[in-house]
């Protein structure tokens, strides 16, 4: 394919075919450097500033309403900076098949991480800070196409960007009972949103996806993200909370908590993290990350019923189940 | 012992070795090990964590059977299927790399 600069200063793609699918490498990113605007707009999540650059004025007041208590400006310094450009072209994946989960495909070039879905194409470079989300056609007319386009894009840039610091984003309901937060996570149909519905006492912070951040001192908390599906309510705070548990869902017959640990609690958590294995590299890195997490935060396995009976059993822990010694002795036993 | 696999590695002269794109830890004696590009993981018992740890692409299968028959008192004989159907195992999941070459397995 084919990408030149028209004289009006649009990006003119000119693919061999756009019906094939097309998994865009960075010189493509690289061609498309021409903003859809001039307007910018801060994000922070979990402490994580994010500038999006290059937006068109209605695509930041489609943002900040869709964003709300999360576009601040004088928030967090940005650790980002992402570029917004549309394409001329109609997308990059193609539905495979009619029942097609959303697809998003990864892949490193270098350092640079490239994503792409059905109507958009992404990069991240994390070591310097800088990344770029071109949008098909489609999202020009489409506003929920605009929003699906950004909301999964940022969800791949904000599970990243907390590695570093010891946190990470889980498939989780995040409940707050007590000032404390309870992840209940487990793949799609392990019952995320019936405890979150079972459960209208508590705090929502997601009844799919949570932050989990560490502080300075190795204490664990929890908060919202902005991104939530399309018909999920925003969040009402950005607040975050100390994490009591993580508890995997299984529907069964009864109520039974059970407590896991070691690899094997690592291994719970980590089939349950969006993006991040995706790379040895870093993959070596996001076991270390959820083993810290692990030896400070305990995990359980919960057997449960579709009633709210299981708060009685994770009351019995007190809230305070058994904090587990920390974190040593690892041997790093992978790579060459 | 190790859970058990069809098909058998070459006791004498194949030296396994680890996947280079794989990602493990060790953890209370349980390796937990990532493969990446499968969106694998897989969580082995101290038995075969042992062995996980003993796989360096020097090492043959016979090397690994007896250091295991030693240290967890079980015949030659029993190590050496255990140890061989645990590498065809590993292998099978695409955990290892070619010991001659250090293509995929």
């Amino acid at each position: 394919m084919t990408a030149r600069t028209t004289q009006t200063g649009e990006l003119s793609v000119e693919p061999l075919d756009q019906r094939a699918e097309y998994l865009p490498d960075l010189a493509f990113h690289a061609s498309t450097a021409l903003p859809a605007g001039r307007q910018t707009l801060a994000l922070t999540v979990g402490g994580i500033g994010v500038r999006l650059s290059g937006l068109t004025s209605g695509q930041r007041a489609t943002l900040e309403e869709r964003y709300g208590i999360f576009c601040a400006d004088g928030g967090a310094a940005p650790a980002l900076t992402l570029e917004i450009t549309n394409v001329q072209r109609d997308g990059f994946l193609k539905v495979a098949r009619p029942s097609e989960y959303y697809r998003v495909e990864t892949r490193w070039e270098g350092e640079v991480l490239l994503a792409c879905s059905y109507e958009w194409a992404g990069w991240l470079d994390r070591s310097r800070g800088r990344g770029g989300l071109a949008l098909a056609r489609v999202t020009e007319e489409d506003p929920r196409a605009f929003d699906r386009s950004m909301e999964n894009f940022l969800r791949i840039v904000y599970a990243h960007a907390v590695i570093p610091s010891g946190g990470f984003l889980l498939h989780s309901a995040g409940l707050v009972r007590d000032g404390r937060a309870y992840l209940f996570f487990g793949p799609s149909g392990s019952g995320k949103t019936t405890v979150t519905t079972l459960s209208p006492e508590a705090l929502v912070l997601s009844d799919d996806l949570t932050m989990i951040l560490r502080s300075g001192t190795g204490e664990y908390r929890a908060c919202s993200v902005p991104f939530r599906g399309l018909f999920a309510p925003r969040p009402e705070s950005d607040e975050s909370w100390p994490v009591a548990g993580f508890f995997r869902l299984i529907q069964a017959s009864e109520d039974r908590l059970e407590p896991v640990r070691g690899a094997r609690a690592i291994g719970e958590l980590v089939g349950s993290l969006p993006f991040v294995t995706e790379r040895s590299e870093i993959a070596g890195d996001v076991i270390d990350t959820i083993a810290a997490a692990a030896s400070r935060v305990p995990v359980f396995r919960l057997h449960f019923r579709k009633d709210r009976t299981f708060w009685r059993l994770i009351e019995a822990t007190g809230g305070q189940a058994p904090i587990l010694p920390p974190v040593d002795g690892f041997s790093t036993a992978g790579g060459n | 012992m190790m859970g058990t696999a069809s098909g058998g590695a070459n006791p004498q002269t194949e030296a396994p070795r680890k996947h280079p794109d794989s990602a493990s830890r060790v953890y209370d004696g349980e390796a937990f090990i990532v493969l990446p590009q499968s969106h694998q993981y897989k969580i082995l018992n101290q038995v075969g964590t042992r062995v996980w740890e003993l796989i360096d692409g020097t090492r043959t299968v016979d090397d690994m059977a007896n250091i295991i028959a030693s240290e967890y008192e079980v015949s030659i004989e029993t190590a050496h299927k255990d140890v061989s159907d645990f590498i065809s195992d590993l292998k099978e999941n695409g955990m290892l790399a070619n010991s001659d070459n250090g293509k995929v397995a």
